[in-house]
């Protein structure tokens, strides 16, 4: 396995740190006058999600992390794993539990692509697009012709996630969600 | 960038030193001997010797030759140091000031930048300073944050301190911890302008050590801190070739524990120093001078040439 030496880091690097797979998300080179180089990075664990703020001597380094990510079409959920197929031809498929979804879970919709980040061909992490389209199951009747009183009530859509949706919004009609922030974004003619 | 940007920031400094009988020189870019710093690394020119890493050396034997006040304007170079406020090549502002002690220079640097922003705000838009800017010992803001006198505390204090922050654990000397701890608690909460001040001997570098009004022993030296960033170093310089060799020989044996080649001792400034008069000197970096005043996020966009 490579190793990364501070003055190769550089934001979305990933490398090993305290077992975890990890991000690089900012390295700043800071020195003294005369003193000693360091380095300050923000790093993301990859398993956790969590940031973390690490100071190394210059010149230490840290061991290359197989993390690979890939795009992949969501299938179904058996239960207690959601499977991936590669879109690179390979049909290969990969079954991701629980903690590697992150709740994201709710915004995967069957045949949507992800993207998903393999460590050591294990899924850790599961990202959703950042905007998908999905069917409204379950809402207050639609205040017909209300397109400007600017109210809202909560929405079930069809994969379960309860977004906040304006008043003539529908049972039946489709609508596109930011995944980031879990806010509509408008209907969808169909 | 505006390329007046620097220009006329070069004319304000060159200003202030012609008005106050300051006289430009210029010393050799190629030195016969690398810098004796245990952490900065001089760039070999092969067959020729090293790029200068300051004018130090250079300017002080002048100042032993002449009586004159001096400064100089020139490009450094300090190997594997890149980053938002390092580059490998880098220009420096560097002046000595006969007879003068550490305070009276710690005025002459505030007069110097009051003198620059006033003859360049009329046409940049510059950040604000307050004048006078703040001035405070090594000892207390080291107090403040550590609860520690510096020039007292045992290394194993440090090493507990530094353990707690999660500050690699490598054989650090005690210079090498105060840096760490200053460097990364301290320096980032200096905001405003601030001269620290009276330095803890083992970080001496060249300058002279005095007793401070406790009586306690301090290396005469000051850094100028802005928002964080370390503008300008200084020394009330020390004249003492015997103590300075002793100095020397000292950082050659902390490189020896970091696994560095060792330097060449420059016995030709050795030489040269009991004949420099009183003075003392200070270096500032101009192109983080550059960034400060137009609140710029990095210095690399001074040295844009695409």
């Amino acid at each position: 396995m490579a190793n990364y030496s501070t003055n190769e880091f550089k934001s979305g690097l990933k490398v090993m740190l305290e077992g975890d797979p990890c991000n690089i998300i900012e390295n700043e080179f800071v020195k003294p006058g005369k003193g000693q180089a360091f380095n300050r990075v923000k790093l993301k664990n990859l398993r956790s999600g969590r940031v973390w703020e690490r100071t190394f001597k210059s010149g230490e380094t840290l061991e290359s992390a197989d993390v690979m990510e890939f795009e992949m079409e969501y299938l179904y959920n058996d239960g207690t794993y959601w499977h991936f197929m590669k879109t690179d031809g390979s049909y290969e498929q990969v079954a991701s539990d629980k903690s590697a979804l992150d709740g994201s879970e709710i915004w995967l919709n069957e045949t949507d692509r992800a993207t998903v980040t393999l460590w050591n061909d294990a899924p850790i992490l599961v990202t959703p697009p950042n905007f998908v389209e999905l069917t409204v199951i379950e809402t207050d009747p639609g205040l017909k012709g209300d397109t400007a009183s600017g109210g809202s009530k909560p929405a079930t859509l069809k994969t379960g996630a309860v977004i906040k949706v304006p008043l003539f919004v529908n049972i039946g009609e489709i609508v596109r969600v930011d995944t980031r922030n879990g806010e509509y974004q408008g209907r969808v003619k169909q | 960038m505006d390329l007046l940007f620097r220009s006329e920031i070069l004319k304000a400094i060159r200003k202030y030193f012609y008005s106050t009988s300051v006289i430009e020189v210029v010393t050799p870019i190629i030195q016969k001997f690398a810098s004796s710093e245990v952490f900065i690394e001089s760039i070999e020119v092969k067959n020729y010797g090293y790029l200068h890493t300051s004018p130090e050396h250079a300017m002080k034997q002048l100042l032993s030759k002449n009586k004159d006040s001096i400064f100089q304007i020139c490009s450094v170079f300090r190997a594997n140091e890149i980053g938002s406020l390092h580059k490998e090549e880098f220009q420096m502002l560097e002046w000595y000031r006969r007879s003068f002690d550490l305070m009276k220079l710690v005025e002459d640097t505030e007069n110097l930048l009051r003198s620059i922003l006033k003859e360049i705000t009329a046409n940049f838009d510059c950040a604000d300073f307050c004048f006078p800017f703040e001035k405070i010992s090594y000892k207390s803001l080291f107090f403040d944050s550590f609860s520690e006198d510096p020039h007292t505390v045992s290394l194993q204090k440090l090493s507990q301190i530094s353990r707690n922050l999660k500050i690699p654990n490598i054989n650090h000397s005690r210079s090498e911890y105060l840096d760490f701890l200053f460097a990364l608690k301290i320096q980032p909460k200096i905001v405003s302008p601030t001269f620290v001040l009276d330095y803890p001997i083992c970080q001496a570098a060249q300058a002279e050590i005095c007793a401070d009004d406790k009586g306690e022993k301090v290396a005469k030296r000051f850094e100028l801190f802005i928002q964080g960033v370390e503008l300008a170093n200084a020394y009330q310089e020390l004249r003492d070739p015997s103590e300075l060799l002793t100095r020397f020989n000292n950082n050659n044996a902390i490189r020896r524990l970091h696994g560095k080649k060792q330097v060449m001792v420059d016995y030709q400034l050795l030489e040269s120093l009991p004949l420099m008069p009183k003075c003392a000197g200070a270096s500032l970096g101009i192109d983080r001078l550059m960034k400060i005043i137009s609140r710029s996020s990095n210095i690399d966009k001074f040295y844009d040439i695409d």
